[in-house]
Formats: structure tokens, C-alpha cells, sequence
């Protein structure tokens, strides 16, 4: 099941072999460990760059977060959820 | 003369795959990636379906309710398109370590030629190997690699198998690989000329050899000694280098409008809507056209398409738009009671202003106000995006063409 939203949320990161490496996130009050990041890709809105991951939580789902470089700010793009497919 | 090499690279299910790539347990289900903005609706159509969702019979360009129809419980997800050019970007950056010489032929199909540079990795053979490798190991992605000694004859060895194929054809082997074939295997035969072929005896690409070559170029001009040529697996066309250069002969959008439209006022708006999309990706590559075409479709009863060239070069939306809406207000006059399902606009005859340079004219000074408009708006969506600055009238056709069942419009 996929889940389309665009929320603000906050995001713990460490930088890792001179690239942006996000290990965890707050969502709706709830902490969300990154297991693992499965895709990433770069885009632009404008002359601003926006950093997009797609990263495996602990809770088996897979989150697309989005760093916009445009206001430093963090944002909970597509849930996909195991539900039925798992 | 040293004898060319090569290299087709064709993407496996292309979306589909990276979003398979991105969630692990899309693996081997049915994913449907469609071109829509609302998923949950049935508008849109089909980009790309994993191979599980291939054995239901949906394929790219599949309409999404079809697709639905057919697969009810498949996993059908909105495309990302700047994902997917993100990933095309790091392929073909792959690919530069083997050649400088590399066409992107369209998002998921890249053109290598290796024939000076094969000999620094062993063999064209060992080079597919390690391009094929380096893609799936760096970027998790299935791909097909076809080698050949020229374009035509490496795209069709990419189709011989699939996902993860490695054929390779050799000059020598062409006629008997080529031979048993039938027509429609040829890059550039469809449904049509198959048809009009097997109507004169011609099954397979052995009989098309054949065919007299006058007969086929009274047939079909200079397709007619294409046809002749690829049947014997001869194709000198070269690798042109780059996405954006001497390839781009056209311009164009389209947008469907689901179950049909009617109505002029919403159809100008769309029309403007794509215009804008076209004009805006000429100017950014420094792209101007004299001819502008309309294409209709009415149903699936029909479909037509209308030229116009003008006098003069244009990159500016009004102007491609008033052609265009000439063209669209004395059509729906003739078919006024047919409803439109698809509308799209294209621009051919271009110049690179680029590359040719830019020569002034007339209308430079009588479009000046006009022109200043365009470059200031052009700026605004350099900085803030696309969506920051939209003309009012696509804003009321939107919202007046969410009104019609199953539309579209981007």
C-alpha cells in the first residue's frame, strides 16, 4: 500500500564518506530507526536542490523522505507499507 | 576499415525496476508505475510494468483502468520522473568510462560505439560485460546489452532475450540470424507495413531481402530502401554523441482527456497548457520552430493531425498557441460533434540557436513586450520551480476539466 503525504519531520543524520547519511526520524510524535537506505536521487525546484531517500525502517516499511536545500528543511514524502504484499 | 562495434543498452522495465530496487518487497509482484497525478483515480496511462505484471498483459501505454481491469490486485504507484533521469544520468555516466561516443536514444536505451575503444577492456564482448556489471552492482538495476556492427542490428539483438539478455551478433552470422525473422522485427516496422508486407508474400526478413528495391522505395519512398537495407542487416547511420544536440528534431505534449471533451474553451485551455510545456523546453535548450502541428484524437474512432508553418522562428508560447488554436477552432468545426480524447501539440523545423546562432528579426522588436514577459517568467520558475507562476486561464481550464471523467491534464 502506498501512502502519499508531504509533512514536515525531523531527521537525525551523519555525514559518511563525504555524503549525507539520515539514520533516523520523528514522525506524528513517533521515532523511526533507518535500517538501511535503499534509493536515492537528487532533483531541483528551482535553483534549489531537494536530496530524496528512500530508506527501510525498523518497522519493515519503506519511508521516501526529502531534504529541501531551498529552507533546510526535512519532509515525509511516500510510505510504502507491506500490508497486503507482505 | 575496421569494423564497428556496438553496444545497445536497454533497461529492463525501467521504472518499474528502480522503484523495485527502492522497496525491497515490490520484488517479483506486480508493479505498475503510471503516468497520472492521481493514482487512486483511473485516469492516465501505463509507463512501466514489472515482468510479473506483464503475465496479466499490461504493458507500457496500457490505459490504467484497462490495467486495472486486468490486474485488480497489482501494485500501481505514481512515476517519479526525476528519479528515473537521476538514474539514466549515473547509466550513462557508467557508460563514458568505455566511450565518448554514446547516444541516449530515449530514457531507458543507450547507443555505445566502441570501436576504437573495445580494445582497452579485451573486446566489445568483455566491455558489454563490465558496462552490464557495474549497472547492476552500483545501481541495483536489471539490463539488457545487444552487440552488433551497427545500430540496427545491436537493437535487435537486445531483443532476443530479456530481462538481464547478453546477445551478441556478428557480422558474419547476420544472414543466418536475420533470415528466419519476421518483419515486424525490424526496428521501424509496425503493425501497418507488416501487413501490407505479408499481403505480397513477405513473411520474414529473408523475403523482404528478396524484394526488389525499386519496389519498395515506389512502396515507400526512402523507407522503402531503409526496409531493403535492414533486411540485409546493413544500417550506417552513426552514434550521434549526447541527449539534447543534433538528435532533437521535434517538440512535443500531449494530454488525454479521458473519456472526450467538447467543449472549445476547455480544449484552448489544455492547448495553452501544452504550449507552454513545448515553448518552455525550447527556450531552455535554445531550441525556435516554424512549424507547429495539432494532432486529435477522437475516440478510438479516428485520429487526425494539422501543420502550419509560419513566417518567422519562435520559441514564445503565444505564438506557437495562436497557430495552434487556429488549427483546433476550425477542426472542432468540422468535427464538432465527435469528442476529443487526446489533444497534443509539437513544433518541427527547428533551429539551434545555440549552435547556429541567433539572427534577430522583425518580430523580435514587435514581440519585445512579449518577449521580456516570457524571459522574466522563464527566471521566476529557474529560481522557484515550475508550479510558482501559472496563467489564469489554465488555471480556470483545470478546474473545469476535473469535471470530466477520466481526464488528464498536466
Amino acid at each position: 500500500m502506498v501512502f502519499e503525504t508531504k509533512e514536515t519531520i525531523s531527521v537525525s543524520a551523519v555525514f559518511e564518506n563525504y555524503k549525507l547519511k539520515p539514520t533516523a526520524f520523528v514522525w506524528n510524535g513517533k521515532k523511526y530507526k533507518i535500517l538501511a537506505i535503499s534509493g536515492f536521487f537528487r532533483d531541483r525546484k528551482g535553483k534549489y536542490y531537494r536530496y530524496h531517500y528512500a530508506v527501510r525502517a525498523q518497522d519493515g516499511n519503506v519511508y521516501e523522505i526529502c531534504l529541501s536545500t531551498e529552507n533546510m528543511s526535512w519532509n515525509l514524502i511516500r510510505v510504502h507499507s507491506q500490508g497486503d504484499f507482505g | 576499415m575496421r569494423e564497428r562495434q556496438i553496444i545497445h543498452l536497454d533497461m529492463d522495465s525501467y521504472f518499474a525496476s528502480i522503484e523495485q530496487k527502492d522497496v525491497s518487497f515490490y520484488r517479483g509482484k506486480p508493479l505498475i508505475v503510471c503516468h497520472t497525478d492521481d493514482v487512486s483515480s483511473n485516469r492516465g496511462v501505463v509507463s512501466s510494468a514489472s515482468y510479473s505484471a506483464r503475465e496479466y498483459g499490461i504493458r507500457a501505454g496500457t490505459s490504467t483502468l484497462e490495467a486495472k481491469r486486468l490486474c485488480p490486485k497489482g501494485i500501481y504507484i505514481k512515476g517519479n520522473y526525476s528519479k528515473y533521469l537521476y538514474n539514466t544520468r549515473k547509466i550513462v555516466e557508467i557508460c563514458r568510462e568505455y566511450s565518448d561516443l554514446i547516444e541516449i536514444f530515449s530514457i531507458d536505451e543507450i547507443f555505445i560505439d566502441v570501436t576504437f575503444t573495445h580494445g582497452f577492456f579485451d573486446s566489445s564482448i568483455n566491455t558489454g560485460k563490465k558496462i552490464q556489471n557495474t549497472i547492476r552492482n552500483n545501481l541495483g538495476l536489471p539490463v539488457t546489452i545487444g552487440i552488433g556492427p551497427n545500430k540496427l542490428v545491436a537493437k535487435m539483438a537486445t531483443e532476443f532475450k530479456k530481462p538481464n539478455g547478453f546477445t551478441v551478433i556478428r557480422k558474419k552470422d547476420l544472414p543466418n540470424i536475420l533470415a528466419p525473422l519476421p518483419v515486424r522485427k525490424i526496428v521501424g516496422v509496425g503493425r501497418k507495413t507488416e501487413s501490407y508486407l505479408n499481403s505480397i508474400g513477405v513473411a520474414t526478413i529473408e523475403d523482404l531481402s528478396k524484394v526488389p528495391v525499386e519496389i519498395l522505395k515506389r512502396k515507400y519512398g526512402v523507407l522503402g530502401l531503409f526496409l531493403h537495407q535492414a533486411s540485409l542487416g546493413i544500417d550506417h547511420s552513426p552514434v550521434i554523441p549526447g541527449e539534447n544536440g543534433l538528435g532533437v528534431k521535434s517538440f512535443g505534449h500531449s494530454s488525454s482527456l479521458g473519456n472526450g471533451c467538447k467543449d472549445l474553451s476547455v480544449l484552448k485551455a489544455v492547448l495553452l497548457s501544452l504550449c507552454e510545456g513545448v515553448t518552455r523546453r525550447m527556450r531552455k535548450e535554445g531550441y525556435r520552430g516554424k512549424t507547429i502541428t495539432l494532432g486529435l484524437c477522437f475516440g478510438r474512432m479516428f485520429s487526425i493531425s494539422r501543420s502550419c508553418s509560419i513566417k518567422e522562428l519562435t520559441d514564445i508560447t503565444n505564438r506557437v498557441y495562436s497557430v495552434a488554436a487556429r488549427l483546433l477552432e476550425k477542426e472542432t468545426q468540422v468535427f464538432g460533434n465527435y469528442s476529443i480524447t487526446l489533444i497534443g501539440v509539437s513544433v518541427t523545423g527547428l533551429v539551434n540557436d545555440k549552435l547556429e546562432g541567433r539572427q534577430f528579426s522583425i518580430f523580435d522588436l514587435l514581440e519585445k513586450r512579449e518577449i521580456d514577459l516570457t524571459r522574466t517568467v522563464d527566471l521566476i520558475r529557474d529560481k522557484y520551480g515550475e508550479g510558482i507562476i501559472v496563467r489564469g486561464s489554465i488555471l480556470n481550464g483545470k478546474k473545469q476539466f476535473c469535471g470530466v471523467p477520466g481526464a488528464e491534464i498536466r
